[in-house]
């Protein structure tokens, strides 16, 4: 038996719209089989059978007593349409007496529909509103008890290039359609139901429509590779997301072999047993997307001298005893950022990201040659540092735990935004 | 708008039909249908949903259930819906053959 399936080209809200439409079809011979964003058909439509949509009562089935008043007079039950919307009912018999032998029945009917979508409504501007307050509590007023240095705003062009990301973005647009969708949906039912409870006719149906179906068009065309995107990145299919070992990264960055003058390696060519801090070693790269940064990536390396250093490190492999290792660290993160106006607050936020809270922070700016900005930050009598280069659009920015001096590095750490 | 209280044509004729004794769905649509000579065919969408709503508000009770087929029972509270619609309606038709005399 040959499926035909079409994108409905009617709100299931307007269900008289729905119903003509279903008719329409029958006529050419289609009967309906499943409805949902679109609609399958068989091709076993009998020309003349009337559609019915009934709102879902207490169950998910209509109960076999509404089964058997529907049959008494003509009407056979098809299947269920959306999760919490209709029941399809159909009669082939032109005599069939009609569900509703008055508005205003058919108006308590639709009571629960209407009062199941204001509740899903509510629900989800409950959802969301929390999100938003959970969201601004985080970046403007928590504090962290241990961050001697608050500053709540300065995450924000971080933020900002994170709601720029492909996922998160056609996820919002999603969400806002299907909110503004289920909001005109829900306009409609009140309507219809308070008409009808009032004895009167329910408003004329707008009938099917091009926008609908543009509407479905996009909205399967939205979901499905979310869906696909979201699942993808949570089982790692797209190789980008997840943390890949250096030796596979093509990307430039600065090795920390170049960069201190005491040789150090990388913890495979000195021990034998994996390392304890992450799978993928002491070395990889995660790469981010956004929009307004179309290149986005973070690299992390850490290093040990082949002999017990000067100086301890809570990275040793055996701090305690006293044969200390040095292990210099050198995180790096490089924007190349679409407008390069937000260049210097973006390195100011990914600074802020890198500062490690419990310590207190200098900032010295600082006039390098050709690059628009270097900001260098220390935090006296410790082994970290941080350092930002822009230049256009490209930014670098580092956190350094080691012996080495980043101001006197400049030169190296400037290949990255060159 | 309607007044509080008061029933439509089908929820008048539904209640009625419980006066006398208990009745399933199917039995209703019958009686409702002799009693108005055909004038009110009740519909299987209107019965089904007028019963559901009489028992939220209490005005009828099930008694049985056999099958697919669901046996109900007016109640006092039912009974008094019903009496005052007579009554709304019977002043109704006063009104209306005084001034039409």
């Amino acid at each position: 038996m040959s499926k035909v399936r079409k994108i409905l080209p009617v709100s299931t809200a307007d269900i008289s719209g729905l119903e003509k439409w279903l008719e329409e079809q029958a006529n050419s011979g289609l009967f309906p089989v499943s409805i949902g964003s679109w609609a399958t058909f068989t091709t076993t439509g009998v020309p003349g059978t009337r559609f019915r949509l009934e709102p879902y009562g207490s169950g998910r089935t209509p109960t076999e007593e509404q089964l058997a008043l529907y049959r008494s007079a003509g009407w056979e039950y098809a299947f269920a349409i959306g999760s919490g919307y209709y029941f399809l009912f159909y009669a082939t018999d032109p005599s069939a007496v009609e569900l509703y032998s008055d508005h205003e029945s058919r108006g308590l009917s639709l009571e629960r529909l209407e009062k199941a979508a204001q509740r899903a409504q509510r629900r989800m501007l409950v959802f969301y509103s929390a999100l938003i307050a959970v969201m601004v509590y985080f970046l403007f007023f928590y504090q962290s008890k241990f961050d001697v240095q608050p500053n709540n705003l300065a995450y924000l062009p971080i933020v900002l290039l994170q709601i720029f990301n492909p996922v998160f973005l056609v996820f919002i647009i999603a969400q806002i359609f299907i909110f503004r969708k289920n909001g005109r949906d829900l306009r409609l039912l009140k309507s219809s139901c308070k008409a009808l409870k009032e004895g009167l006719a329910p408003p004329p149906s707008a009938g099917p429509s091009r926008k609908i179906v543009f509407e479905n068009v996009m909205t399967l065309a939205a979901v499905i590779p979310l869906i696909l995107l979201v699942i993808g990145t949570q089982f790692s299919w797209f190789a980008a997301y997840k943390e890949t070992p250096l030796d596979a990264f093509e990307r430039p960055y600065v090795e920390i072999q170049a960069m201190e003058s005491t040789p150090v390696y990388q913890w495979n060519d000195l021990f034998e047993d994996p390392p304890f801090r992450n799978s993928q070693g002491t070395y990889y790269a995660d790469v981010e997307y956004s929009l307004l940064a179309p290149s986005w990536y973070s690299v992390t390396q850490e290093a040990y001298s082949p002999q017990n250093g000067t100086r301890g490190n809570v990275f040793s492999k055996d701090p305690e005893n006293g044969a200390n290792r040095y292990s210099p660290e050198l995180d790096t993160t490089c924007f190349h950022l679409l407008i390069p106006s937000m260049a210097r607050s973006v390195a100011k936020a990914k600074m802020e990201q890198y500062r490690l809270v419990n310590l207190r922070w200098s900032y010295e700016y600082i006039d390098y040659s050709d690059l628009d900005f270097v900001i260098i930050a220390n935090e006296p009598n410790g082994i970290w540092q941080m350092a930002a280069l822009g230049r256009g659009g490209k930014v670098a920015v580092f956190r350094y735990g080691g012996q080495e001096k980043l101001r006197d590095h400049i030169d190296l750490l400037s290949a990255l935004v060159r | 708008m309607k007044d509080r209280g008061t029933l439509t044509e089908a929820m008048f004729y539904v209640l009625m039909s419980f006066l006398h004794r208990e009745m399933c769905g199917i039995e209703i649509t019958g009686f409702v249908e002799q009693k108005t000579h055909g004038r009110v065919r009740l519909g299987p969408g209107t019965l089904y949903t007028l019963l559901g709503k009489f028992q939220d508000e209490g005005l009828i009770e099930e008694t049985q259930t056999d099958g697919r087929k669901r046996s109900y029972r007016i109640t006092e509270k039912g009974k008094a819906a019903f009496q005052d619609e007579l009554a709304r309606l019977k002043a109704c038709v006063h009104d209306g053959e005084e001034e039409n005399a």
